[in-house]
């Protein structure tokens, strides 16, 4: 049969072209790099009955729940941290011999799968979660009623201010945006701004107040406040970026979410004015997208996304490298994504009040940890020195302690980027203090 | 003021964003005038596009073949996908058909978010650099795809006109079916339409990727802005869709940079609904449509001089009964009957336990059950999202699945209600019942609102409003933050309180087991009071209209109101849901209820089955359960996982409407059919009847009509004996002098070409009067003119002395002139039984709330129409009442056209050529039929090409010609006259 008979034929010419698509689609997937690769060790769990590391001693597990999903800018990233904490205490024994049990559970990035994963890792025996995913305001919203310590790295400033019942945050919220408007006011002597903030997008949403109020206190005045959608184009965000460089800043805050917004702000030349931004930039996959257009973007990231650059006097500069090297470990051939400190953080806290716990003899349970965490005193982790109290949920060290101005300096093609410290600052300085604390 | 150089970047932009939504317009087009499909899946043919390219590029493929392999892939998509679709060669894609792309949307964004998963990913420009107009510096990337749009439209446009496939292409989006007897290949044709959609999607894929954020999710929104283009250019018109989606980006880029860049989106949406509602209000009778919507009962039905002549019903049945003497097919009771003897006779029967009835109450079982099982909170709170869902998608069953129309934004209502409820609560301390109450009332309201604005626009119109008015809703809600909290939503506003449980009688009822078995006697209620509904004589309404909406006008039913009242309810049930869901998150925000609640929720009726009061329920349980199956057996943090609930859903919508396009109940269903044929025991079992054939999409419970399992004896087939005609027609007793019906010089005309030229004729009680004429004469027009259904140019209609000319079809009826349809009209999915009970109950009133709770005298009165409808078929033959009408041989769809009308005891009948399909003793059956009536004083006008049936039993026969009155008198006279031979025969 020859090859008309062939195309002739319907069936065989559906099955022929099926096939091709197949082959087709196939071919563009394998040749594509995924970027949320499965670590060639896995050291977290699965389902939502998994365990952590290895060599425990036979005491019974000190859960943890990690809520991971789509639609976290920090995404599995969150959950890896976990993972590399889990297996590191696991590895030295555990709490007090008590290995950890990390239960990763799907949120599928929805406010109601937040919920439902919160509550069944409550259900499961969790005596605390991090959330790594949306849904931190749902959380919040039932914590009071589930009783189970959730730690949110959402960056929403009302997660911890005021402090709710059973709801700690470990992300610092308003700081991100006000910190690097008090560089650009204090250092780079701005005296207006121009800002980009986007909707749908809780943390975003909080910008342009967060400027408002700051400027407030230092001084200095926004000019014009846009607002876009999180995944608009660079064509529609060229007119509000046209906006705001005709309102005649002295600088612009662009706020990182979107990548596409410093391809237009590039465009238009703006360039040849300070640009602020917050920390998104250290997420590889943001740098990457956003590549030789955030050249030159000021913000303040977090000191494990450039240890190289901090004094060897700085406490977090050792504490950084190591948790790289144990995320090298764990997770080989990886570009390092500095979300995960988060994550790990989060366990090594809840870890740590669980140890104090078990030290005083009492039982380690939802309610003694969620007392524990409303007492940290000078307790060291990856984001700083952590001090809490029962009316300060945040559980994460200061701002300028934690946090160091930075800009980028070229994007590699997986994401890792090269940062120097800004213009006028120094690592030993930190980040300032966000004027609206 | 902007400056000039501003306007060039906003101009530019827009025209980037628009070329955008042009070239997916296009697709759009080029797919629904070939093959009558919207395909939703556009919007994901550029997403793929882009994401191959970038990810290819990333990988570190070259140029070239990253360009390659981007435009192979969406092209490869679209090449699965039509072959994946049911080969439709009558080419009415449909709803299901639209909705089975948008499957495939959301399985190819699962895919893309699979493989390259849920970050931006870089895409290196194809022209690097900026490009300078006056002062305004232009990415040079944008101006390619200004280039490819315009690339695009000429050559489509030039294949349409000077190609041979483009040739047939447009002869098929003509007229399909002549199409193919012309010998196209109209399969052929769909795919070489769908393979050019996909390669325009990843063209602009490719030439879009470096000035876009490319991810998964990037093609929802582009499909959405493209369809609205398509829309502009009413799916027909390439150049107007163009401008249409040009129009679109510029407009918005214009707006976001002079305006608000918050509300720009808002506006363009707002500019939308707008335009479509306005297009229907151009020349719409306010006063009339104003007073056909709250009119709460028809006006009073006859024209004084015709009181006297109005058929009785009953009599009519009985009489009918008597003519030809045959026996009475079945066993019910003489005149008077209310119906409780034939209950009596069928509760003595087995009730069928059909495969669907068994899934149902194994459901509700295992839901009674759930709460005292051990399994896990995920598991738990999948059930009580899946019984929220399950209250909008039943109301979203009744107008869709019965109403027949398309809504899009079935998630703002749920949203409405969430928010009005948590602001009332937390915000202000209202007490948590009368906050669910206003949240019902406002929902309603809004549904209202938007059902008098749209209701009376038809297809694809409805769900652009109501998409965009979703659409439009997230955006405020989400902006709005001083009111609703913004994306923090309703917890985080200053004054905000937590909300307490609920209380009732004393018992507290939190957000553990009491919420849930509340909820889900509440769902069982809903879903009960749906079944009532859509049993009831304004469920048969709803369905009349949604089959055939002209038709359902003609029997009398107000359709605008009806939608109304479907679309009402349908907006009150998911403002309540969405009531009940705020208070089980204890707050409300955008995030809960995205354009996604709205996708889902159709998911849910189509798989569970969109015709089916039950399928709202049983999509919502099959899909949450498979989703929540699927998430659990897959490792978290996983690529694959984070895309599972995605080929779930989009995979269960596709494989659904592939192979069971009813849904699962009717699937199940036909499962019990053809298991049922193994014997007569299992059928009468599983389907509740013998001989059922096929599926009862129509009636679920029960399976067999609305009082359970009919008796055998109506299915016993009618002996074929013929009847004699009877003999040369009685005399003609005229009751009155005045014509019941009086044409007078009556023109139509038709692009210049005069269909109808000053054409008068009398019908007068008591009398047949016969229309013939050769084809084109003017007679279906003639008709058409008289009833209502086309407004004479010239002349005048006049019924009982009074001028109608200008009233509708159902202003007709109502002063009982009533007409039959050259091709039946007969609500095909409807069965033979409901339709003419339609007919019968159409003059009562549509009382809602005495529908759902199935108050007593509303079904005596039903039962009693039933009754008589049962009598009016079977009068005419038509035993197997329970039937589909679209199962019937021609002939019989024809005589339950015959008998609908009959049962609006109207004074005029008009029947558009009713024997044609008939054979010698229906025709004769059809005959003796008319003339009784004729006795009693009906007046009937029949067009026939039949001369036999002419000739017995008309008094006066017109004939027309060309348009124009040729002659008229007695069947004899007429039948010798050589120009009546001449008009049929011709000249020579």
């Amino acid at each position: 049969m020859n090859l008309k008979q062939v195309l002739r034929s319907g069936m065989r010419a559906r099955r022929l072209m099926v096939g091709l698509a197949a082959v087709s689609l196939l071919a563009a997937a394998c040749g594509s790099s995924s970027s949320g690769s499965a670590p060639a060790a896995t050291a977290g769990s699965s389902g939502s009955s998994g365990s952590s590391g290895s060599s425990a001693a036979n005491k019974s597990p000190i859960v943890i729940g990690g809520l991971e999903g789509t639609a976290a800018e920090g995404g599995i990233n969150f959950i890896d941290g976990m993972k590399v904490a889990a297996s590191v205490l696991n590895a030295a024994g555990g709490v007090d011999g008590h290995p950890i049990k990390l239960l990763t559970i799907s949120t599928g990035g929805t406010p109601q799968g937040a919920v439902s994963a919160y509550q069944q890792a409550a259900s499961e025996g969790a005596i605390g979660t991090f959330l790594g995913a949306a849904g931190g305001i749902a959380i919040r919203n039932q914590a009071p009623t589930t009783k189970v310590a959730a730690i949110i790295a959402d960056g929403v400033q009302t997660d911890f201010a005021p402090a709710r019942p059973y709801v700690f945050a470990n992300s610092q919220g308003t700081a991100f945006a006000s910190s690097s408007l008090d560089y650009g006011v204090q250092i780079q002597h701005m005296k207006s701004v121009a800002v980009l903030s986007y909707t749908g997008d809780d943390f975003s949403e909080q910008v342009p107040g967060y400027i408002q109020s700051g400027c407030k206190a230092l001084g200095c005045k926004v000019t014009v406040s846009e607002t876009a959608p999180y995944s608009a184009s660079q064509a529609q965000l060229v007119p509000l970026l046209e906006q705001m460089k005709a309102s005649n800043p002295d600088g612009y805050y662009i706020e990182g979410l979107n990548p596409s917004a410093f391809a237009a702000a590039k465009q238009l030349g703006m360039f040849n004015k300070p640009v602020l931004s917050e920390q998104y930039l250290t997420v590889p996959q943001i740098a990457q997208a956003c590549g030789s257009n955030c050249d030159g973007v000021v913000f303040a990231g977090e000191k494990c996304a450039a240890t190289s650059l901090l004094p060897s006097s700085d406490p977090l500069k050792a504490a950084c490298d190591t948790y790289k090297q144990q995320f090298a470990g764990v997770f080989p051939g990886q570009p390092f994504p500095n979300f995960s400190i988060y994550g790990a953080q989060a366990v090594n806290v809840l870890a740590d009040a669980a140890g104090a716990l078990l030290k005083a003899g009492k039982a380690v349970n939802a309610a003694n940890v969620n007392t524990q965490l409303e007492n940290l005193h000078g307790v060291n982790t990856l984001l700083g020195v952590v001090n809490s109290s029962p009316t300060n949920h945040l559980i994460t060290g200061s701002f300028q302690s934690t946090f160091v101005m930075l800009t980028i300096q070229g994007v590699a093609s997986d994401g890792t980027a090269t940062y120097a410290i800004a213009p006028n600052t120094t690592a030993a300085a930190g980040a300032p203090n966000p004027s609206n604390e | 003021m902007p400056s000039f150089t501003e306007w060039i970047l906003f101009i530019g932009s827009g025209l980037s964003s628009g070329c955008v939504y042009a070239v997916v317009g296009l697709g759009f087009v080029l797919v629904a005038r070939v093959t009558g499909i919207f395909n939703f899946a556009q919007g994901a043919y550029v997403m793929l596009g882009a994401v191959v390219y970038a990810g290819e590029r990333v990988a570190g493929l070259g140029a070239v073949p990253a360009v390659a392999l981007a435009l192979a892939a969406p092209t490869a998509a679209a090449g699965v996908q039509v072959l994946l679709m049911r080969n439709d060669e009558d080419g009415d894609g449909g709803f299901g058909t639209a909705i089975a792309t948008l499957g495939y949307s959301i399985v190819l964004e699962g895919f893309a978010l699979w493989i390259w998963g849920e970050y931006p990913i870089p895409a290196p420009a194809l022209l690097k650099g900026t490009i300078t107009i006056g002062q305004a510096p232009l990415p040079t990337e944008e101006l390619l795809v200004v280039l490819l749009t315009v690339v695009a439209l000429a050559v489509i446009g030039a294949g349409l006109r000077y190609t041979t496939v483009g040739k047939a292409m447009q002869a098929t989006a003509i007229n399909r079916t002549a199409a193919r007897l012309s010998g196209i290949s109209t399969r052929r044709l769909s795919v070489i339409s769908f393979l050019v959609a996909g390669l325009l999607g990843g063209m602009l894929g490719v030439g879009s990727a470096s000035v876009s954020t490319v991810t998964y999710q990037a093609g929802l929104t582009t499909g959405i802005v493209g369809f609205i283009a398509a829309a502009l250019g009413e799916f027909r018109y390439p150049v107007r869709t163009v401008v249409g989606g040009l129009a679109l980006g510029v407009v918005g880029s214009i707006l976001s940079g002079t305006v608000s860049s918050t509300y720009s989106e808002v506006i363009v949406y707002g500019i939308l609904i707008v335009w479509v509602a306005g297009r229907s209000l151009r020349n719409a009778d306010f006063r009339g449509w104003i007073a056909g919507v709250l009119r709460s009962k028809p006006r009073s039905t006859t024209a004084p001089s015709t009181a006297s002549v109005r058929v009785d019903l009953e009599a009519t049945a009985v009489v009918a009964d008597r003519v030809g003497g045959q026996p009475k097919p079945y066993a019910v009771g003489g005149m008077g009957d209310s119906g409780h003897r034939y209950s009596a006779v069928l509760s003595r029967l087995p009730r069928a336990v059909s495969p669907g009835r068994v899934l149902l109450m194994a459901l509700l079982a295992f839901g009674i059950m759930l709460p005292l099982v051990d399994t896990n909170r995920i598991f738990d709170q999948t059930a009580v999202f899946a019984l929220l869902a399950a209250l909008g998608a039943t109301g979203l069953v009744l107008l869709m699945g019965l109403g027949g129309q398309l809504s899009l934004g079935q998630g703002m209502f749920y949203l409405l209600g969430g928010y009005c409820f948590a602001l009332l609560v937390a915000s202000h301390g209202w007490n948590e019942w009368l906050a669910v109450l206003v949240a019902i009332v406002v929902s309603a309201v809004v549904g209202l609102a938007i059902g008098l604005l749209c209701l009376r626009l038809e297809g694809i119109n409805l769900a652009l409003v109501t998409l965009a008015a979703d659409l439009a809703a997230i955006t405020v809600v989400t902006n709005f933050t001083s009111l609703t909290g913004g994306s923090l939503g309703t917890s985080a506003l200053s004054n905000a309180q937590p909300i307490q449980p609920l209380a009732a009688f004393g018992v507290t009822i939190g957000q553990g087991k009491m919420f849930y078995y509340l909820l889900l006697a509440f769902t069982v209620l809903v879903v009960l009071a749906a079944r009532n509904f859509a049993k009831s004589g304004i469920g048969r309404a709803l369905r009349a209209v949604g089959s055939d909406e002209p038709a359902a006008e003609g029997v009398g039913i107000p359709p605008v109101r009806v939608k109304l009242v479907a679309f009402v309810s349908s907006a009150a049930l998911a403002g309540i849901a969405g009531a009940l869901w705020a208070y089980y998150l204890l707050a409300a925000d955008p995030g809960q209820w995205g354009l996604t609640v709205s996708i889902n929720l159709i998911v849910y009726i189509v798989v569970g089955g969109v015709t089916s009061v039950y399928g709202g329920l049983i999509g919502a349980c099959v899909v949450s359960l498979a989703s929540y199956i699927a998430v659990s057996n897959v490792a978290p943090g996983s690529p694959f996982g984070s895309a599972v609930t995605l080929f779930i859903s989009g995979g269960l919508l596709i494989a659904v409407l592939r192979f069971a396009p009813a849904g699962l109940i009717d699937g199940l269903q036909r499962l019990g059919g053809r298991i049922g044929r193994l014997s007569p025991a299992l059928e009468r079992v599983l389907v509740g009847r013998v001989g059922a054939g096929g599926s009862v999409v129509a009636s679920f419970a029960g399976g067999a009509g609305p009082t359970g399992a009919a008796p055998e004896a109506l299915h016993r087939p009618v002996q074929a004996a013929p009847v004699p005609r009877p003999p040369s027609p009685r005399p003609i007793g005229r009751l009155c002098a005045a014509p019941i019906v009086a044409v007078t010089g009556a023109t139509k005309t038709f692009g210049g070409v005069a269909a109808l030229l000053e054409v008068s004729l009398e019908v007068m009680p008591g009398e047949v009067l016969a229309l013939i004429g050769p084809n084109g004469a003017g007679k279906s027009t003639l008709i058409n003119v008289a009833s209502g259904y086309m407004v004479p140019d010239a002349g005048e209609i006049s019924v009982g002395g009074r001028a109608v000319s200008s009233l509708n079809p159902r202003e007709m009826s109502e002063r009982g002139v009533v007409r039959t349809f050259q091709t039946p009209r007969t609500f095909g999915d409807m069965t033979a039984l409901d339709a003419v009970t339609l007919a019968v109950e159409s003059s009562r009133s549509f009382g809602v709330l005495r529908a759902v709770v199935r108050w007593p005298r509303l079904v005596h009165h039903e039962r009693r129409a039933q009754l008589l409808a049962t009598k009016l078929l079977n009068s005419l033959e038509i035993v197997d009442v329970h039937r589909r009408i679209d199962s019937l041989p021609t002939g019989q769809q024809r005589l339950v056209d015959v008998a609908r009308a009959m049962a609006k005891q109207p004074a005029c009948l008009m029947l558009d050529e009713p024997a044609a399909g008939l054979n010698d003793h229906e025709t004769a059956k059809l005959g003796q039929v008319l003339s009784d009536l004729a006795w009693q004083g009906l007046g009937i006008l029949l067009v026939e090409h039949d001369m036999d049936l002419v000739t017995a039993i008309a008094d006066r026969v017109v004939v027309l010609d060309q348009g124009r009155l040729l002659t008229q008198g007695t069947p004899e006279d007429v039948m010798r006259e050589e120009s009546v031979l001449l008009a049929y025969l011709g000249e020579g």
